[in-house]
């Protein structure tokens, strides 16, 4: 059985058996696949912390018949920031799940880009000015690896481009995966979203802002363009992956203050059943 | 090729159902069950289903019992105004092992788990925040395990409960009894030292 050594991030874990885990790593050479953490569930195993999500490991591993083996690990980054945050936390999970959703297991020649930009992307959050700010450039830098990257600087209908042609952006398609035109805009029967020129401006920043520091320094225009841009990538994600990231929901929610408004929370009350737990 | 006889392979499919159970395993049960006694096997039979008909959840805590509201709930002389929310009813009977709380219990069913679509609306939150409503809660002991999403739960609770005016607590994190420093790894260790006490 051959031991190797590689640096990975935990994406998701799930329970195996009595004490054992079965764990999605996503590694710097061998993409994305799933290991299993043997003990891992027990108090006293040594496996035990390194393999909770969000961890950034330096693990050996044994092959294994079907699923590798976690043999070691040594924790390299345990992003305590992300954890002890809930709107991090929510923020990190939701980054970790979008990797999982997009990436082909044992993928290994986009995996070097695709690592980087997620570890990148922890680090920044611990630090950022405006975590959407690095959520977004996060979503914006992640479509461009898998070939989905929104069409920002040209309408996506009729191919000016924006600024050459004094054209003005008014709406996001999500359909052809791009801003339109406002000529285009009068025509256009897909579904779209509004799409300022200072929302679109944002997003072009993020999509191809690469250094941390300035990321982390960044703060998205405040109002009606936030909501616009948050939207648009919404849309584009939801028709490019064709399936629901499941933590968005929770994102948007606490995004809009639902998760901390009690009365919200408090209404309908549901009376208990003896079949829902 | 050769298959089970229908009913045999009815049963195994039942058992493969189960959490942790595989093919092989769901065959070795079933091979066992058609050793039993005719007696024996009625025994078990009645016995799931008996937990089906008569156990359901406590009115007040969420916990499982046979009847309206759980022995803990019933108790008079434990405190009304201590509640340790936990998310199992396992975890219930583990803390209800140490002998050291004598409050009542909130099981959540659960935590909050984004990327498993388990938000506060799947949990038994609002049933906590209606029941806090009705007493003068003295204090809240959040005893999640300690995973991210159990951190992340009881993150949550807190920063919702404090709004109440309430006092929230946490069970401890950090080296179990009978560990060692040497194996303990670094996430634990941090825990353990940013809990460290005075003495």
């Amino acid at each position: 059985m051959a031991v190797y050594n590689t640096h990975a991030i935990v994406l998701r874990r799930i329970p195996l058996g009595e004490t054992d885990k079965i764990i999605t790593l996503m590694t710097r050479d061998g993409g994305k696949y799933n290991a299993v953490a043997k003990g891992s569930r027990k108090t006293t195993s040594r496996l035990a912390g390194a393999t909770e999500p969000l961890m950034f490991l330096r693990a050996s591993l044994a092959e294994g018949m079907n699923l590798d083996i976690l043999t070691q690990c040594e924790i390299r980054e345990s992003f305590a920031a992300l954890r002890g945050d809930f709107g991090l936390y929510l923020r990190a999970t939701y980054s970790c799940e979008l990797l999982d959703k997009t990436t082909p297991e044992r993928d290994t020649v986009s995996a070097p880009e695709a690592f980087d930009l997620l570890l990148s992307t922890m680090y920044v959050l611990q630090r950022a000015t405006d975590p959407d700010a690095c959520v977004h450039a996060y979503e914006l830098q992640l479509m461009a690896q898998i070939g989905y990257e929104p069409q920002l600087i040209e309408c996506v209908r009729c191919e000016r481009a924006f600024d050459e042609a004094m054209v003005h952006t008014t709406v996001y398609a999500p359909a052809r995966g791009g801003a339109m035109c406002d000529v285009c805009a009068d025509t256009a029967k897909d579904e779209t979203f509004p799409l300022s020129a200072t929302a679109r401006l944002a997003m072009l920043d993020l999509r191809y802002e690469a250094d941390p520091r300035t990321l982390a320094a960044y703060a998205l225009p405040e109002g009606e363009p936030r909501a616009e841009i948050a939207r648009a990538l919404r849309s584009h994600l939801r028709y490019r992956l064709e399936r629901d990231v499941r933590s968005t929901a929770f994102l948007d929610a606490f995004r809009l203050g639902a998760m901390d408004d009690i009365d919200s929370l408090m209404n309908p009350l549901v009376p208990p059943t003896k079949d829902t737990p | 090729m050769v298959q089970y006889a229908k009913p045999l392979a009815r049963l195994v499919g039942e058992f493969e159902k189960l959490p942790g159970i595989g093919p092989k395993s769901a065959q070795r049960l079933a091979f066992y069950v058609m050793r039993l006694s005719d007696e024996e096997a009625k025994t078990l039979g009645d016995a799931i289903a008996e937990v089906k008909a008569k156990i359901g959840y406590c009115k007040t805590c969420y916990n499982f019992t046979d009847q309206e509201e759980c022995e803990i709930c019933r108790d008079s002389r434990r405190s009304d105004t201590h509640i340790c929310v936990v998310a199992d009813p396992r975890d219930l009977i583990a803390i209800e092992k140490t002998g050291e709380f004598r409050g009542k219990y909130h099981v959540l069913g659960g935590v909050l788990a984004p990327m498993e679509g388990i938000g506060p609306d799947q949990l038994k939150l609002r049933e906590l925040l209606a029941r806090l409503q009705t007493i003068e809660a003295e204090e809240i002991v959040l005893a999640m395990n300690p995973s991210v999403e159990g951190d992340a739960t009881a993150m949550y609770l807190a920063k919702l409960l404090k709004t109440l005016g309430l006092r929230v607590t946490q069970i401890a994190h950090g080296i179990p009894v009978g560990g060692d420093l040497d194996y303990a790894d670094q996430a634990t260790l941090i825990q353990a030292y940013d809990g460290r006490r005075e003495m």
